[in-house]
């Protein structure tokens, strides 16, 4: 198949001219410079770069006089607010005199054009062109997921476009990073090339002929995993988009293995994909990157800060999470200390395959937590043996947890993150980002009295509520297919409900 | 047609078992078997009044778009973290996995 690019990225840069385009790769590695090392920041802070700054910056690509981003700490507190007002806003409704300002800054300026391009794509990327898949039990299920997640983890659930399929091609990690989320075990094998080229082609038409080839290609080929470990991850890549014709994104730790690096720079850039990722896990890191690529050569690629002194927060979870006490413990009596923010690094909203150890998990992003250590929720779990039984297995985790209605036999239960709360005229349901309102309906008032006093299956919850307390059949439908649809109701019991009620 | 003749139509679905027996027969994604029922029993209801219901039936949340970002965006308040693309908290810890789908 030929390789489709969407190419969503392209529309941000070619907003640029080539002189511009210079310029934002120097601002960029500028601020990844001040991200990066504390010294540097402090000075930069201060207002005082050094003389031995100076020449570093120079060394490392940057052609341009640090007061020509004076405002940065001249006036940080404008920045913040043009970013924030440029998100809510118009370009129009903001001060005048802060864009005045700002203006006297024309490479500032500049960068704060592309950084905002950039999100506003992505913001639209996450909008408009998810793709579908053309399974109907599965894309309703996603949909289903997405809406949890937004409940569950508010403007955290802005950054994440919930791939369909994350596919390892390894069985554990190398690099073991002190604050991984998922907790990667260390590196056991890889899925070898040679043996499984035709293994790993078979298992991705399976996922095209079940979900379709756009959706498929709504993946990753590594999740707790290091692409580096295995050394055929770029064939793995190109077979990947020859089979589905989409490009995946790489996220590496190994950053510093120049031949690695140029080897998925030759890869991704003449897609004009903004790929590779780069986790930088120290700040002598960082500077053997500077000294090894121009800031050309990593225009596009995004360094993530991921040193213990970074200003970037780490979610609590996994390795964090053992060593700090649960974020999770909720005030129940007051609704806004309720609210805790806290994201999720996990992105999959679908199946997460280990192709070495023959597993599968259908998972989607959720509050990171004591239950959920990894911020992801496991719905279900299967082995496999081969591309065609897998085929068989993920079609059967489709039927066992995935309803296109709501079945009569589920368990009528909240999702395990809300909180319930009973009111005088219905009830709230409260999430650690988010506070939904069921209020002023007498069917949420006696959904409310339902919720508080039994565990009941759909259709019980149906049947108690139209004929014990005489409510409307349409509205207590309505009302409990809105639940079920936006992601209120637990369904990691539904496939132990399923077959219980297959054997009943 | 009116959502008031819809709720005349429910509230006689539930007092009386021959008609609700009628109705769940029916179904409840079966809006145009419902509409017929109803206009059988001298209801004049459209598929829209059953949309209207199923709209008031839902919750509303009470963070809006923007107090979520400003509890996402809380966290990390240096303008220069901000310049630099990592203004929202929530983006700085997700971003790791997040932006594939480009």
């Amino acid at each position: 198949m030929a390789t489709e690019n969407t190419n969503n990225y392209k529309q941000v840069i070619d907003a640029f001219t080539r002189e511009e385009l210079q310029l934002i790769s120097q601002a960029k590695r500028f601020l990844e410079y001040y991200q990066g090392d504390m010294e540097f920041r402090t000075a930069v802070n201060a207002g005082r770069i050094t003389s031995k700054q100076q020449r570093r910056l120079q060394q490392i690509g940057i052609h341009f006089q640090p007061q020509e981003m004076a405002l940065l700490w001249k006036k940080p507190e404008l920045l913040q607010d043009y970013i924030k007002q440029s998100h809510a806003a118009s370009p129009s409704d903001i001060p005048a005199e802060d864009r005045e300002q700002i203006k006297k800054y024309p490479l500032l300026e500049l960068w704060l054009r592309f950084l905002l391009r950039k999100k506003e794509q992505f913001k639209k990327v996450c909008e408009e062109h998810r793709p579908v898949s053309q399974n109907a039990r599965f894309q309703s299920w996603h949909k289903r997921r997405v809406s949890a997640a937004e409940s569950e983890l508010g403007a955290y659930n802005h950054y994440i476009d919930h791939p369909f399929l994350g596919l390892e091609l390894c069985d554990g990690c190398s690099v073991q990073c002190w604050f991984c989320a998922f907790s990667a075990k260390k590196l056991q094998n890889v899925l070898d090339y040679n043996q499984n080229r035709f293994f790993f082609r078979d298992i991705v038409q399976d996922c095209v002929d079940i979900f379709g080839s756009k959706a498929t290609g709504h993946a990753l080929l590594y999740y707790a995993t290091e692409p580096f470990d295995n050394p055929h991850y770029i064939d793995y890549m190109r077979d990947f988009e020859n089979i589905t014709g989409c490009t995946v994104c790489t996220s590496t730790a190994v950053c510093t293995n120049k031949v690695w690096i140029d080897d998925l720079l030759a890869f991704y850039r003449p897609k004009n994909q903004p790929w590779p990722r780069l986790s930088v896990l120290s700040t002598k890191m960082l500077h053997k990157i500077h000294d090894q690529h121009t800031p050309d050569e990593l225009r596009d690629c995004s360094l993530l800060m991921q040193m213990k002194d970074s200003e970037r927060e780490k979610v609590s979870g996994g390795k964090i999470l053992d060593k700090k006490n649960d974020m999770r413990q909720r005030d129940s009596t007051n609704y806004m200390q309720e609210v805790i923010p806290q994201g999720s690094i996990a992105c999959v909203t679908g199946f997460y395959v280990n192709l070495v150890r023959k597993d599968i998990k259908l998972v989607s992003p959720c509050y990171t937590s004591d239950k959920w250590p990894y911020g992801y929720r496991v719905f279900d779990e299967a082995q496999f043996e081969s591309a065609a039984d897998f085929k068989q297995v993920l079609l059967e985790m489709i039927e066992h947890n995935m309803p296109e209605a709501p079945p009569a036999y589920m368990p009528f239960q909240l999702r395990d993150d809300l909180i319930f709360k009973p009111l005088d005229n219905g009830f709230d349901l409260v999430s650690p980002n988010q506070i939904h309102h069921f209020q002023n309906k007498s069917v949420f008032q006696a959904l409310r009295d339902l919720l508080a006093s039994s565990t009941v299956s759909f259709q019980e919850a149906s049947d108690v509520l139209v004929d014990t307390y005489g409510q409307s059949l349409f509205e207590v439908h309505a009302a409990l297919k809105h639940m079920f649809d936006a992601g209120f109701l637990d369904e990691v019991s539904l496939p132990v409900a399923w077959h219980q009620e297959a054997g009943a | 047609m009116s959502v008031e003749s819809l709720k005349a139509f429910a509230k006689k679905v539930v007092e009386d078992e021959e008609l609700k027996k009628k109705a769940k027969a029916v179904g409840m994604e079966n809006a145009d078997g419902l509409v017929a029922l109803a206009k059988e029993n001298g209801f004049d209801v459209s598929k829209q009044d059953f949309e209207e219901v199923s709209k008031e039936a839902q919750s509303s949340g009470e963070l809006n778009e923007d107090d979520l970002e400003q509890v996402a965006g809380g966290v990390v308040a240096a303008g220069v973290a901000a310049a630099a693309g990592v203004v929202a908290a929530g983006a700085a810890v997700t971003q790791t996995t997040t932006s594939s789908g480009w």
